[in-house]
């Protein structure tokens, strides 16, 4: 499937990471002994592994406004971790655990990797769920029961390296940021979305933009948007889970675009 | 530019301080960015003790096949909670099933309310006035407004 075209597009977008992820019912005979077969299903490609702790599951429900989630974690329990299987470059990997299977794009090495766009991402995460809910109907004649999906974008904006005057200002950037007239020194900020569809809630938009250090510690502005909700109907099938991930790459676009300012989409190559 | 997107954003809620969402970017070691929740309600604490407890159960708690309280259906117990729940909520009764789904439930002079979780986006709601004749039964998913309202007529 083509990009719409009613999106906006960027020759240069400043984007570090994509992560396109989903949650599962954990099969029932599924065991973390079996981690390796799961591994051997992306073998050929993502030849490294490493394990990592487990996320803990996530729900988006909606009912009286909250600020803040609770920060708690439940501690009983067999805990299974968290695979990453990564590719030579270590600049694409996928995530497993029991309950989860995600696949990252990132900057790495000297960052002059391209971002393959999310057309032939979605296309592969959703040939690696296919895999995926193939596996776990050998294991325990499961289909994969998605319950929840999420997308992020993460972006980084230099303030210093390569840039003018007028490039090193976060406000001429973000249009958040326009309270740099307060002078500030460090800004973090967060806001969430109710994303409707029918007037009634079916998922949400998290920004997280605020200023800070590369590796390098030069300056940035830090842009993060992710989408997540369930799928509609309770219909945990791949097929819902692919359209909710592309409805939401087109929910994190154009909130992009709308929050960024002309100077910026002129610097990214804005067509 | 003509907008198809099947989404529609509605601003929920903006914050001048970070928290981080759940978001599993391979950059954070600690997979999980959570704020600091310095006032946590009463419901909030007693429901996550009892939640945790239930975690806990041994297999065939029930003297047959009973299951613990499963890992998702007791997140998911919580983040409903916190849609439905206001700091002055009493804490409700929290009661395991057997095959890993719970029964959370408020009883009052002003009447009944049970919220059956079969599993996350699942849940059957029984609501019994004490001065209505009609029952209400209902099936929901993620949005829990309507049901913040009969917790609070029921438990106020």
């Amino acid at each position: 499937m083509e990009r719409p075209a009613y999106l906006p597009d960027f020759e240069n977008p400043p984007l570090t990471e994509v992560v396109l992820g989903v949650q599962f019912s954990p099969p029932n005979e599924y065991q973390q002994i079996y981690a390796w077969q799961v591994w051997d299903l992306y073998r050929e490609k993502y030849s490294k592994v490493q394990e990592q702790p487990p996320l803990p599951p996530t729900f988006e429900t909606f009912g009286i406004p909250r600020i803040m989630q609770p920060n708690i974690g439940f501690t009983n329990g067999p805990l299974h971790d968290r695979y990453w299987f990564l590719n030579e470059r270590e600049d694409e990997l996928i995530q497993f655990q029991q309950d989860r299977l995600l696949h990252n794009w990132r900057k790495a090495g000297d960052s002059s990797n391209d971002y393959p766009r999310f057309e032939k991402m979605i296309k592969n995460f959703e040939d690696e769920l296919l895999k995926l809910e193939e596996y776990f109907h050998r294991v325990s004649q499961q289909n994969l029961n998605i319950n929840q999906c999420e997308l992020t974008y993460v972006n980084s904006i230099p303030l210093k390296q390569g840039q003018t005057e007028e490039g090193s200002k976060p406000e001429n950037w973000v249009e958040l940021l326009s309270v740099n007239k307060l002078q500030f020194e460090h800004f973090v900020s967060q806001y969430t979305k109710i994303i409707k569809a029918n007037d009634q809630p079916v998922a949400r938009l998290v920004c997280d933009c605020g200023t800070g250090f590369d590796q390098k510690r030069n300056p940035i502005i830090i842009l993060n948007f992710t989408v997540k909700g369930p799928l509609p109907n309770n219909n945990g099938t791949i097929s819902a889970a692919v359209k909710f991930l592309r409805d939401g790459r087109d929910t994190i676009v154009l909130s992009f675009d709308e929050i960024t300012t002309e100077f910026a989409h002129k610097q990214w190559g804005k067509k | 530019m003509t907008r198809t997107t099947a989404f529609s954003p509605e601003l929920e809620s903006v914050m001048n301080f970070k928290v981080g969402p759940e978001v599993a970017t391979s950059s954070t070691n600690s997979p999980v960015r959570r704020g600091n929740h310095n006032r946590q309600s009463n419901w909030y604490t007693m429901a996550f003790i009892k939640l945790n407890y239930l975690r806990n159960l041994e297999s065939g708690w029930d003297g047959y096949r009973g299951k613990p309280v499963s890992e998702q259906n007791a997140y998911f117990a919580l983040s409903m909670l916190t849609k439905i729940c206001t700091d002055d909520t009493p804490a409700p009764h929290i009661i395991p099933g057997s095959g890993g789904d719970l029964q959370i439930e408020w009883h009052t002079t002003k009447g009944d309310i049970e919220l059956n979780i079969i599993a996350p986006y699942k849940v059957n709601v029984w609501i019994d006035y004490k001065d209505h004749e009609e029952e209400i039964e209902l099936t929901l998913g993620w949005n829990f407004d309507s049901i913040a309202e009969h917790v609070k007529k029921i438990t106020e």
